[in-house]
């Protein structure tokens, strides 16, 4: 095994798996089903890393095969591919949410709009709600600045409403 | 609710929801992982092209060489090209798999390129892995039994000569309503959302 390659997997790993988990949420009906997905996630980072250009950045680059694979995971698209023995070493902290409060509330009912959305639209504000720039949004999404700053504002309004009316 | 508290709210996981991983196990899993799918997908690929190679291949080309009779040396010699033919087609049709770290509009492109590819193959599977088998078929039984030399009352008596026709009837109409089903049923859908999901992307 390559020191080099694990040692980049490994440090992008501790930055950026909460945002590659709150992506894999937001395709996913539970936070079970969202851990399956995170390692397969992790095992396309890893598969496809010795290939990694320095083209875009790093985390450019991990957020774009979170996006695919998560639509692939979810469409289904590639019939088989998922044959991975899913990874002991990964595990959702199991602490009982004794006290549900507001903010939980509300965050589910975020979670609920935003998986109701389709494909395309949960992928752009994913990213924008993990503060991504509209630079970074278009070169995943392979879109202009523009349109991406237009979808996004018109996904806000419709998120929003969602919120509101489930509120 | 403004902007900023929707990404914070986005961003504050719930505690009992948080992933934690032992990295120095991770990697030693992600890796055999990684080795066990390599695997699962070459052993599929020695299925398919391995019974060409190591089967049907020797097998022909040895009856090329051990029938005496020329007709049915020219029949195995077809079988042996015409297995050469299907390994070239199902190696061109892995070809042009996604690559999962282009852009999702590429990805989305890409899959669809893919699928259609799929879908050809399986459509046109009467024309590419049938028929061209079939002239080699009858070349090399008409050579073995010398059929050529015979009445077609002498051909149409032979029981073996019926069982091998049926045989080709059912595997024929078999292929075409099992390959049309999975069109139908597995890839039309996919590639239907994925024209959805391109529309998407390059209109709204």
């Amino acid at each position: 095994m390559d020191q080099d390659l694990e040692g980049t997997f490994l440090n992008m790993l501790d930055v950026l798996h909460p945002k590659i988990f709150r992506i894999c949420i937001s395709y996913t009906k539970n936070s079970e089903e969202a851990k399956d997905l995170f390692q397969e996630v992790l095992i396309n980072i890893w598969k496809a890393l010795p290939n990694f250009k320095n083209r875009s950045s790093l985390s450019t680059w991990v957020y774009r095969i979170t996006i695919n694979v998560s639509l692939r995971y979810r469409t289904n698209l590639m019939k088989g591919k998922a044959k991975y023995k899913y990874l002991g070493s990964i595990e959702i902290e199991h602490i009982p949410a004794v006290v549900q409060d507001n903010s939980n509330e509300k965050l589910e009912f975020l979670r609920a709009c935003v998986r109701n959305l389709n494909e395309v639209d949960k992928a752009l504000i994913t990213l924008f709600l993990e503060e991504l720039t509209y630079r970074e949004i278009a070169e995943i999404m392979g879109l202009k600045e523009n349109t991406v700053a237009v979808k996004i504002k018109r996904i806000k309004t419709k998120l929003l409403n969602c919120i509101k009316d489930k509120l | 609710m403004i902007e900023d508290e929707l990404i914070v709210l986005w961003q504050s996981s719930p505690k009992h929801e948080q992933i934690k991983f032992e990295k120095s196990r991770l990697m030693l899993e992600v890796q055999s992982s990684l080795d066990r799918f390599d695997k699962a997908v070459n052993r599929r690929d020695y299925i398919e092209i391995g019974a060409a190679i190591f089967v049907a291949i020797p097998l022909f080309a040895y009856q090329i060489y051990h029938q005496s009779n020329y007709v049915a040396k020219l029949g195995a010699l077809w079988i042996v090209m015409y297995c050469f033919y299907v390994i070239y087609k199902l190696l061109v049709a892995k070809k042009s798999k996604p690559e999962e770290s282009d852009s999702y509009i590429n990805y989305l492109k890409q899959s669809k390129t893919y699928l259609e590819r799929q879908r050809n193959l399986l459509e046109n599977i009467i024309y590419w892995y049938i028929l061209p088998s079939l002239p080699g078929v009858v070349i090399m039984v008409t050579g073995m039994l010398e059929l050529y030399r015979k009445s077609w009352q002498e051909i149409i008596g032979i029981k073996h000569l019926w069982i091998l026709s049926l045989l080709i009837v059912v595997t024929t109409i078999s292929a075409y309503v099992i390959n049309k089903r999975a069109v139908k049923r597995q890839i039309n859908p996919r590639i239907k959302k994925l024209d959805e999901l391109i529309h998407l992307m390059e209109n709204e």
